[in-house]
């Protein structure tokens, strides 16, 4: 997933700091390199500092302390309009006074290129958006999925360094936001542009980035690529930010390398794999994915066992959904292919939840 | 008309028909003052009232005279030419400062947005006589009673609020995003102002510039202290023309205002809706 061949950092925040009102930090000490080419995703819950830091990078607003550099040199003195940087904004942001092709040539423009090579370029990006007969068409007359391929193809016509892209699906529906993103990668692999996303949207971001900057509180809870996000969460609000998650608390009573022991609150011991699991005898939290659960399949690869009332399933299509309820009151969900082997249980039944140990991860828990 | 909803009972529906029928009286006061000043222009009688002659329909009781006596007094040529004149630059300067101080105030880091705009408005508020009398001492201190650029910019003053208001409203629906997008694609922000901004807000503009052109196109307070003859505007001329003598010139002045105010009216209504229809997409 990551390129090699180019390993130079081309967009770096460096101990980047934003405040609104000299008192309250909205970004803490953001640090983050961004190679040429890469399609990074900033994720977070709303308020958590993302949309601040891609501004930041953008020039719509200033850094209250840090640098931020473009291949080499600091931009935080220079002005929006002289960063070259494309931006894609959440409602489009096209100027419903101007064509679509008007819309398009602005910044070429602004940049005073021949009218002739305009009019060639403008064709160019809106066959390439796929929507060329639309060129004499108003915003308002376009779809949202067609007004943000506009916007798109606007924020690459003037061929910017960086492409930022503010929640860019966030006004559209379910179907088109899917195409959208097949849309967008397609583009950044045809184009290989450098991508700054910014999504709250956890599936939009494993989709698409070749990496991804967790947000929670105005710091990066982990930079990773979308499979150690998911695989290796570096703490809880990542764990459980990402994906869907089950939680099991405990109490941590040995730790030996990669393993910890932890005894759940009915005796039972579990092996689980130590992420950043607290000192012996603090509590903990044993966090496993549902599809990682199996159902009353006692099997010696997997030692972790819980034993587990059955409540009820949720048909899901593709999957089923199976809840259960520990004995300390804790409810489990376990997510099983709709497939003939998905187990056929009736409601208050007792049965065991196994997996195994490297399936299992012992974080902190978190206040 | 269409009819009522069937489940409306008799009071119901004698109720509708009576609010129909007051509003329509409603109307009818506001502009027969107006409109009945039309057919008495043209009246041959050197009076206000309908002549029986009038009222039979007789074409000899009707004549244009009193608009060639317009043409053929320097006077009133002399008001007409002032009106547009005083009009014009008045409305060109409160136009731009209008303009300028709605954008300031919009701007979210902008101080005492309210305390600034409660100021820029007074001039709306402030009863006319008391700003002219103040205007008249003022301008006393500075010789420019009876002189153009006072009454200029006394008109431009009094007009400066309604473009003020006009603007500030087109700016409420403005994105400001689009500024953003404008300076991320490379604009600055003097071209982004032209080529975004104004394009936008401009039936606010051409609507605040309009309400400040009838401002001073019937302002005669301000005229009545600072002006001096040579700057009679037609609203003065009328005003002395009422006193001095009574005949249906006036009348025939006020013909021509009135249809020209309602061709500005209409031309700010048909603006304002084609502003709209292109910002909704159905042109």
């Amino acid at each position: 997933m990551t390129k090699q061949n180019n390993n130079d950092p081309y967009v770096r925040f460096i101990n980047v700091k934003k405040s609104y009102d000299q008192k309250n930090l909205v970004v803490k000490d953001f640090n983050l390199d961004i190679r040429k080419g890469e399609f990074v995703t900033l994720l977070g819950p709303s308020g958590s500092g993302k949309t601040t830091c891609l501004m930041m990078l953008a020039g719509f607003e200033d850094v209250t302390s840090g640098r931020i550099m473009i291949d080499g040199s600091s931009v935080v003195e220079v002005a929006p309009y002289h960063r070259n940087i494309g931006m894609v904004f959440q409602h489009y942001a096209l100027f419903p006074h101007m064509t679509i092709g008007e819309n398009l040539a602005y910044p070429l423009k602004v940049r005073k290129i021949p009218a002739k090579e305009i009019a060639r370029r403008v064709m160019e990006t809106l066959d390439l958006v796929e929507l060329g007969a639309f060129e004499k068409r108003y915003p308002g007359q376009l779809s949202g999925g067609q007004q943000q391929r506009v916007a798109l193809a606007r924020a690459l016509i003037f061929e910017p360094r960086i492409v930022l892209m503010d929640e860019p699906l966030g006004a559209l529906d379910k179907n088109l936001r899917e195409q959208m993103q097949f849309e967008i990668k397609r583009l950044h692999e045809s184009i290989g542009f450098t991508a700054i996303y910014v999504t709250h949207d956890q599936t939009e971001a494993l989709t698409m980035s070749d990496r991804i900057a967790v947000f929670d509180d105005g710091v990066v809870q982990q930079c990773a690529t979308p499979e150690v996000l998911y695989e290796r969460p570096a703490n809880a609000f990542v764990a459980d930010f990402i994906g869907e998650n089950n939680h099991i608390e405990g109490t941590v009573r040995s730790i030996a390398g990669d393993l910890a022991r932890v005894e759940l609150s009915d005796g039972t011991l579990i092996e689980a794999l130590n992420i950043n699991c607290p000192d012996i005898g603090e509590p903990c939290r044993i966090s496993i994915r549902p599809e990682n659960l199996f159902i009353d399949q006692p099997a010696p690869a997997r030692i972790n066992s819980v034993s587990a009332e059955f409540v009820l399933n949720l048909y899901i299509g593709d999957s089923i959904h199976y809840y259960f309820k520990l004995g300390s009151g804790t409810e489990i969900m376990v997510k099983v292919l709709n497939d003939h082997e998905s187990p056929k249980i009736t409601a208050g039944d007792e049965t065991h939840l196994s997996w195994s140990a490297d399936r299992g991860l012992a974080l902190d828990r978190p206040v | 008309m269409k009819g009522f909803p069937k489940y409306y009972t008799f009071w119901q529906r004698l109720g509708l028909h009576g609010l129909r029928l007051t509003a329509w009286l409603a109307l009818a006061f506001l502009m027969i003052p107006i409109l009945v000043i039309i057919p008495l222009s043209f009246n041959v009688e050197p009076y206000f009232t309908f002549t029986d002659g009038m009222l039979a329909l007789d074409p000899g009781a009707y004549s244009t005279k009193w608009y060639a006596q317009i043409i053929e007094d320097d006077k009133w040529i002399l008001a007409i030419k002032n009106s547009f004149y005083i009009g014009i630059l008045a409305t060109i300067i409160a136009t731009i400062l209008g303009t300028t101080a709605a954008v300031g105030l919009s701007n979210p880091v902008m101080p005492l947005q309210r305390f600034i705009m409660a100021i820029l408005l007074s001039p709306m508020i402030v009863p006319l006589i008391i700003t002219a009398a103040g205007m008249y001492f003022f301008y006393s201190q500075l010789d420019m009673t009876g002189s153009y650029l006072g009454v200029i910019i006394a008109h431009a003053a009094l007009g400066t609020p309604f473009v003020i208001i006009t603007v500030n409203a087109a700016l409420a629906g403005f994105d400001l995003s689009l500024v953003r997008a404008s300076m991320g694609l490379g604009a600055r922000p003097l071209y982004t102002f032209i080529k975004v901004v104004m394009p936008l807000i401009r039936p606010g503009v051409i609507s605040g510039a309009l309400f400040a052109f009838i401002t001073s196109f019937d302002e005669v307070v301000l005229i009545l202290f600072l002006a001096g003859p040579e700057q009679r505007t037609i609203p003065r001329q009328m005003f002395s023309g009422l006193r001095e003598q009574i005949n249906p010139t006036i009348l025939a002045v006020a013909t021509l205002l009135i249809i020209s105010s309602s061709l500005m009216l209409f031309t700010i209504e048909y603006l304002r809706s084609r502003g709209e229809r292109i910002r909704t997409g159905q042109l």
